[in-house]
């Protein structure tokens, strides 16, 4: 068949004579190249044989995919990094009277922190249809679970209809942010609390935050606040309330609901009395206002995603 | 046998024993004999995945559904269980250590027993356990999740003229101008927010685009306040909401054979 005289090819003069039909040496040989060929075919191919396996066996199939043994996958699978420690997966379109709306599920990396907060506070987007129309997103939709769940829109147009068939949707730019945290003491006068006149505070790179209404009644309160200097893209801005002593000990706190804010360059945060829950504010003299400020950097990317298996709704 | 007709044999054996073996590591080394551990399926993480937070886990999305038993009375099987989020958490996420938020929540199981029966059960958000009523007499085979609920905020934004009964139709449910009340220096339009419920996440407020209004009040039932007198004639107001959204699939959960 190849030609090749196998005995002479493993002949050696200090060979004894031999017998034919006990010679084993061509078989193995061929036994070992045939597991070599197969295992280099299989590495080069990627195939783990797992489809296979599944289609004899009859397992359920669903979206997962193959890995190696025993692999410790950083992100489950089906899942793209969008930030460092963070991926995302788009699993629904939603389309609207006038938009396009895709949802996505996010996951932290192995062994990150999952209750860390520097996450990124959203981002512009790029949608592309299957028959090439495309369209620029138009916001980032935030809720009380963001970042693990979020949506981007997306206008309907006249090239991306809400019958499109969608191919691909890339993350451009990703507003991140580093936050700087401050506090800010008030004198207190009684409840309900008004200051008397606007804060300032500076929160770096020629950035101020001003609070021009803090006011704080028994049970809720309202503090208005914007930035201003270079803070092209806004700010993602937390602010809570406490009312501490002479000896500076807690008496009581106003917060929000923790949540990832659509940043901006101006807002009012409505805060409400937090636990453990004290009716009396007796004792009361000073209020400290605590205050977070992420000011938006806006990083370029290329990240893609593609929406093919994603189920589309309305 | 000629020497190349034994190499010939000999590649063939060897490419079916390396074929082989990739297929019994695949099953994580072991040969598939019909049944498998909880978690340990083929689709559920594979069986070759390091698990997150236990062996056991079955991967659901983002979310680990980490079994804790299954009981057997009266013709009633109950499953236990607890959830483990890999997704991001603003603040300490409840449940297990090092969880994060749990966005994607079991919805729909079917039972099928030794016998052949299917027997379907759901969940909601709350539950940690699912209940079967089976088949007098019947054994349990194997549970696998045939549908679960994946949270997805949706933002709509809709217009309306500022005057009382004015209303308009939001994916999550209705809002409705209650009443606007004049006054010589200020505007104050009061608002009802009706969801939808079923598989909307409870509701906050819509909120008005333009930042001259200013929003207080709880939640569904609040008011818009335009200091000035020249409030405008039309009201744009932007809500977010959640929709657990089902999505369905097949993951087995439990299987007889491996206990």
């Amino acid at each position: 068949m190849s030609g090749i005289d196998f005995e002479e090819l493993f002949k050696s003069p200090l060979d004894p004579p031999r017998d034919d039909q006990r010679d084993w040496r061509p078989l193995l040989f061929g036994v070992a190249t045939g597991l070599l060929a197969t295992a280099v075919a299989l590495f080069w191919l990627g195939d783990d044989g797992s489809e296979a396996a599944d289609a004899t066996t009859g397992a359920p199939t669903t979206a997962t995919t193959s890995g190696p043994l025993a692999e410790a996958l950083v992100y489950p699978p089906g899942y793209v990094e969008i930030a460092s420690d963070l991926a995302a997966k788009p699993v629904a379109i939603v389309v609207g009277d006038d938009a396009i709306q895709v949802c996505f599920v996010t996951v932290v990396a192995r062994g990150s922190d999952p209750s860390a907060s520097n996450w990124p506070l959203g981002g512009s987007w790029f949608l592309e249809a299957a028959d090439g129309g495309v369209a620029a997103s138009e916001r980032v939709v935030l809720y009380r679970s963001s970042p693990g769940i979020f949506a981007v829109e997306f206008p309907l147009s006249e090239t991306l209809g809400p019958a499109t068939a969608l191919r691909r949707v890339t993350m451009t730019s990703r507003w991140d942010h580093t936050d700087v945290s401050g506090t800010i003491m008030l004198p207190y006068d009684g409840t309900p609390f008004t200051a008397a006149e606007p804060v300032s505070a500076d929160v770096g790179d020629g950035v101020s935050l001003t609070l021009p209404l803090v006011e704080l009644g028994r049970y809720q309160g309202s503090i208005e606040w914007n930035v201003t200097g270079p803070a092209p893209q806004g700010a993602r801005v937390i602010i809570g309330a406490t009312l501490v002593d002479d000896a500076g000990d807690v008496i009581g706190s106003y917060g929000d609901f923790p949540s990832l804010l659509e940043p901006g360059h101006d807002g009012i945060i409505d805060v409400t009395w937090q636990e453990p829950f004290r009716i009396s504010q007796e004792g009361t003299a000073a209020v400290r206002i605590d205050y977070t400020v992420g000011i938006v950097e806006v990083t370029d990317t290329e990240i893609g995603l593609d929406l093919g298996d994603v189920p589309t709704g309305r | 046998m000629s020497g190349s007709a034994r190499f010939g044999v000999g590649l063939v054996i060897g490419v079916l024993l390396a074929w082989g073996g990739a297929r019994i590591l695949d099953n994580g080394g072991s040969v598939p004999v019909g049944g498998s551990a909880p978690g340990t399926t083929a689709e559920s993480a594979r069986s070759s995945l390091v698990p997150w937070f236990e062996v056991g886990e079955v991967l659901v999305e983002s979310t680990l559904l980490l079994p804790r038993g299954l009981s057997v009375e009266n013709d009633v099987a109950v499953l236990e269980y607890e959830l483990a989020g890999l997704s991001p958490a603003l603040g300490e996420a409840e449940g297990i250590a090092g969880s994060g938020d749990v966005v994607v929540l079991p919805a729909t199981w079917v039972l099928t027993t030794t016998e052949g029966a299917s027997v379907e059960a759901t969940t909601g958000p709350a539950d940690r356990r699912v209940r079967f009523e089976l088949p007098i007499g019947a054994t349990v085979d194997e549970i696998q999740l045939i549908e679960w609920r994946v949270a997805t905020p949706l933002g709509d934004r809709v217009e309306l003229p500022v005057e009382s009964g004015a209303s308009a139709t939001l994916r999550s449910g209705q809002v409705r101008i209650a009443t606007v009340l004049d006054q010589s220096n200020s505007t104050i339009v009061k608002i009802d927010v009706r969801g939808l419920g079923g598989e909307w996440e409870p509701h906050g407020n819509p909120l008005p685009l333009d930042q001259g209004w200013r929003a207080a009040g709880p939640e569904g039932d609040y008011q818009l306040v335009w200091d000035g007198a020249d409030a405008p004639d039309q009201l744009v107001l932007e809500d977010t909401a959640a929709a657990w959204r089902p999505v369905q699939g097949s993951i087995l959960v439990y299987a007889a054979e491996a206990g």
